[in-house]
């Protein structure tokens, strides 16, 4: 008998009694409250799609809507905003449906995996709305730009001087455009890196046992 | 849910504190970490037995829910992190067979199990536990071979710490 089998028969005489939880006090702990995980990923995940549904609020006013319909632009947002909202339905429809399949009494393997796809739904959102705003935003400028009408409304609701050279204005609004959605990328990453690297550690250990 | 529920989840939690116990032993390193894992797999059994419909022994249920919450759901507390002193909570060998020889082996396992990645941990655990291959990969949610493969590896990581 080596010396872990010794330790084996050991191990399973350890007795906790000194350490017993009375049961009034398990009692108390059935009322406590969680510290979960899954919780904080929950509440953050709500708080990603509250910010991104206020984001689009703040820009959805009839002030835009007006200079829009001046441009002859207003059929082409109203169409994005629409599309933007379905998609959004769809990915907290998404997001539940992964959400409500986690399961803390499945396997160690199986919790992850489902943790880690309803994450991955509230990323694919986040990255989705990025590009969205991006191709967006390229489409919305290249009408502005194309029309001098529009470079003219766009510089008096903007307050830029109407002598403003229209190539450098549209050089500083790519760099503002990149440097912005180069910023949420960071935050995000630094976000969900530090939400999720315990349990990507883990999940790629019991992956690679797999392999 | 009802107050009968909630008496008969009591009952059978006080029954097998000792799973918890040894779960929190593993997964934590001061006496401050165990009480609040302690706590966190207590909600989580709660919140989950009500689908539990006895399929597998409470024991085996008990253990899964164990594992989840201390490798996936549990956030390490700041007090786990600051301090590493587990000799203020202390376990009692049931027989008097074992000498002090066993017994500081035994403070010597838990040392080196401690150095072990979560899974490793896990895996561990139910080895120590002696339960069957088949269980651990329901458990743990791999297969048989690589579960015995890694336990393999474990058990010699271990054999060479305990035998300096």
């Amino acid at each position: 008998m080596d010396k872990l089998d010794k330790l084996k028969s050991a191990w399973k005489s350890q007795d906790y009694s000194n350490h017993k939880v009375s049961t009034s006090d398990i009692y108390k702990m059935l009322l406590a409250k969680s510290s979960s995980y899954v919780k904080w990923i929950f509440y953050i995940s709500i708080i990603e799609f509250a910010l991104i549904i206020i984001i689009n609020l703040s820009f959805d006013n009839k002030k835009y809507m007006k200079i829009y319909e001046e441009m002859g632009m207003q059929n082409m947002i109203l169409a994005f905003t629409i599309l933007s909202y379905a998609i959004m339905v769809f990915f907290i429809y998404l997001f539940y449906k992964n959400y409500k399949k986690i399961c803390i009494d499945c396997d160690v393997k199986t919790l992850m995996d489902r943790i880690l796809k309803t994450r991955k739904t509230v990323r694919s959102y986040i990255y989705f709305n990025i590009s969205f705003m991006a191709i967006t935003s390229a489409i919305m400028f290249y009408e502005i730009f194309s029309s001098k009408k529009n470079v003219v409304i766009y510089k008096t609701m903007s307050d830029i001087p109407e002598d403003f050279s229209t190539k450098y204005l549209l050089i500083a609004i790519t760099i503002v455009m990149i440097l912005f959605i180069g910023l949420i990328l960071l935050i995000y990453r630094i976000i969900y890196g530090i939400l999720l690297r315990r349990l990507n550690k883990n999940y790629k250990e019991l992956e690679q046992l797999d392999k | 849910m009802t107050k009968n529920l909630e008496q008969q989840f009591v009952k059978l939690l006080d029954e097998n504190q000792n799973i918890i116990h040894k779960v929190c032993r593993v997964y934590t390193s001061n006496s401050d970490a165990h009480k609040d894992l302690f706590q966190e797999i207590t909600i989580q059994l709660w919140k989950a037995y009500p689908k539990f419909r006895g399929d597998a022994k409470f024991s085996t249920w008990m253990y899964r829910v164990g594992l989840n919450t201390a490798i996936t759901l549990y956030r390490k507390s700041k007090r786990q992190i600051q301090t590493s002193d587990i000799s203020d909570f202390h376990y009692k060998l049931e027989s008097s067979e074992y000498d002090d020889e066993i017994e500081e082996q035994m403070q010597l396992l838990y040392k080196a199990i401690h150095q072990l990645s979560d899974v490793e941990k896990a895996l561990i655990l139910l080895y120590l536990e002696d339960k069957p291959y088949k269980e651990i990969t329901d458990l743990m949610g791999i297969t048989e071979v690589n579960a015995r493969v890694k336990v393999n590896r474990i058990k010699t990581k271990l054999k060479t710490i305990l035998t300096p």
